[in-house]
């Protein structure tokens, strides 16, 4: 009975809670792409490498108050050739945040400022390489962000521009050792893993790394609250160490947004 | 007033938005320019801050860029820009070292040639295997005086779980295991591994290995040891002879340091051709590939096996034997194994 008792005023509590604070305004997107990525892996090729791949992802965002953030997950599968059309394979996936602070509503115009957050882990296979054909890298970041937003009507339609703007300055990064894929810290097997992350890790500032996006995006607004956006999302990114990585992709993405809570 | 004032965003947009597009190639700039001199100075600079023997073999790589950059000019053609870089690789004198392009493959091939074979393939397939051998996977293997004879030709063949079960189970309550890998020219580390996992029941160190981390002539990683563990599987428990030549190479000298170390197994023959850096690849501004040893490895005792893991009990192949169609070196792991 006592037990019943604590649980009734505990659901009364939470209930009176969630009254009290407004209701958030939560999509979840889901995205399909198309690719297209130019590279340079001095550690090893001095050639660069382009061609396209396939862009899937998943998003949950959220606008509550007067902040708007959202998750990101990013999945990218790419085929590239040099120009002596030697080839080379990339698995690429990221867990992005992004947070705006807007001064009234998710829905006011203009400029938004705010940050973000990437976490991304690139692998690539050179398989004309029999041995330590594998490379990858390595990067959490924190850095600025703007999101211009502009809501407009056509034809009596509803539609949003957006861009946003985001440019890492702090965080840390791994590349592989000269010889090996594995970074110089790892490459000891019975290191701890601190151990061998201290020794491999590199700091993320501007100059030693790069890492700047842009993403111009179209949005309609359907009457159910669901959207249908386009968007293209340039990334360019240069990690400084002891071999070099540049990497520019741009990708054509299509996103359902479905929206989770009611109109 | 409005419309002016969206104007005023959505235009530099546009702006930024059509230079970006589709440009990701201008953003990594332009690749090397595919000369002469930047595919030899391409390739002695990732030599210089990456090859692992620089010291153990004396080599002046600075006096061999003097040596070799006089040959390079503008005019060269492929065939003779080739030629000098393989010529330059070829002062490594290591076998893991190439240079492959379209119309031909560099390389060194000191580690055999200027020794005798140990070995005849005729006599092994005339009066050792025979018509009725086994073919296991890559193994080929007959059962002679009690003891299964097993040759297997490269490390680079694969075999399952399963094609190791069978030969186990072959060598079930016989004399002893001989494994003719001469010629072997290796291949798979990891083949080597699985084999020489089954003739151990503990953890071994067989080496240590260290590499390559840095620019400078002596930045590498601490040593490593490397250990060969029991299978998890059928195993043999028995006497087992290796037998190698100077054609043992890379994964086949890895292999014979691994059963040189494994207390109930014997080196016969010649010692292995070496090959104990294990090599990375690279390519250079025209899209040739090369390779060189990025790692160095050393026994236990602190002998590198960049030369070869010496046999045992060293026996050549007699040519007198060898006339009369006997294997020298087979007919000592034989006599070893069923005294």
């Amino acid at each position: 009975m006592i037990t019943f008792r604590k649980y009734f005023l505990l659901a009364g509590f939470l209930f009176i809670l969630l009254e009290a604070k407004p209701q958030p305004v939560q999509f979840f997107n889901t995205r399909l792409g198309i690719d297209m990525q130019a590279q340079r892996d001095e550690g090893m090729s001095p050639l660069s490498f382009r061609g396209p791949g396939i862009y899937f992802g998943a998003e949950y965002q959220r606008t509550i108050h007067r902040r708007t953030d959202w998750i990101e997950v990013n999945h990218t599968r790419s085929k590239l050739i040099n120009t002596k059309n030697n080839p080379l394979s990339e698995l690429a996936s990221s867990i992005k945040t992004f947070t705006f602070y807007h001064a009234d509503g998710a829905n006011s115009k203009m400029l938004h400022y705010g940050w973000s957050n990437i976490n991304a882990l690139t692998l690539r296979n050179n398989s004309s390489f029999d041995n330590f054909s594998e490379r990858s890298d390595y990067y959490t970041s924190f850095g600025p962000a703007i999101r211009l937003h502009y809501p407009f009507s056509l034809f009596n339609l509803n539609f949003s521009a957006n861009a946003i703007t985001h440019m890492q300055l702090i965080g840390f990064f791994m590349r592989p050792s000269i010889a090996t894929n594995a970074p110089k810290g790892f490459i000891v097997h019975n290191n701890s893993f601190w151990n061998a992350f201290t020794e491999s890790a590199e700091l993320f500032y501007p100059g030693k790394a790069w890492n700047l996006g842009f993403r111009p995006k179209l949005s309609y607004h359907m009457q159910s609250g669901n959207k249908l956006t386009v968007c293209y999302d340039f990334d360019y990114l240069k990690l400084n160490s002891i071999t070099t990585l540049t990497r520019a992709s741009g990708t054509w993405k299509l996103t359902l947004s479905a929206r989770l809570s009611k109109l | 007033m409005r419309k002016t004032k969206s104007i005023q965003y959505i235009l530099p947009l546009l702006l930024i938005f059509s230079l970006i597009i589709s440009c990701e190639q201008a953003f990594i700039g332009p690749d090397p320019e595919n000369t002469p001199e930047n595919n030899f100075n391409s390739m002695w600079n990732v030599i210089d801050e990456r090859y692992s023997y620089f010291e153990l073999k004396g080599i002046d790589w600075d006096s061999i860029y003097d040596e070799y950059s006089i040959r390079i000019h503008k005019e060269l053609n492929d065939q003779g820009l080739f030629n000098v870089l393989a010529d330059m690789l070829f002062e490594l004198h290591d076998g893991h070292v190439n240079l492959t392009s379209d119309f031909n493959r560099s390389r060194n091939w000191e580690w055999f040639q200027n020794y005798p074979n140990n070995f005849n393939q005729k006599i092994i397939d005339h009066h050792y295997l025979g018509k009725d051998y086994f073919v296991t996977g890559p193994f080929h293997n007959q059962i002679i005086d009690s003891v299964l004879y097993v040759q297997y030709s490269s490390f680079s063949s694969n075999y399952s779980d399963k094609n190791l079960d069978e030969l186990m189970e072959r060598a079930h309550g016989l004399k002893g295991v001989i494994i003719d890998v001469r010629n072997n020219g290796g291949g798979k580390f990891q083949n080597a591994y699985k084999l020489a996992a089954c003739f151990t029941n503990q953890s071994t160190v067989y080496a240590n290995e260290r590499t390559k981390i840095g620019t400078e002539g002596d930045d590498f990683s601490p040593w490593v040891e490397l250990r060969v563990n029991p299978r998890n599987g059928k195993q043999f428990k028995g006497n087992v002879v290796v037998l190698c030549n100077r054609k043992s190479y890379s994964a086949t000298t890895f292999f014979a340091q691994m059963m040189k170390h494994i207390p109930n197994a014997t080196l016969i023959g010649d010692q292995t051709g070496g090959g104990g850096g294990v090599p990375a690849f690279f390519e250079l501004p025209n899209g040739w590939f090369y390779r060189f040893s990025v790692t160095q490895t050393i026994t236990p005792h602190g002998q590198h096996i960049e030369n070869g893991v010496p046999a045992d009990i060293k026996v050549m192949l007699d040519k007198t034997d060898e006339s009369k169609g006997i294997d020298t070196i087979i007919e000592a792991a034989l006599n070893m194994l069923t005294e």
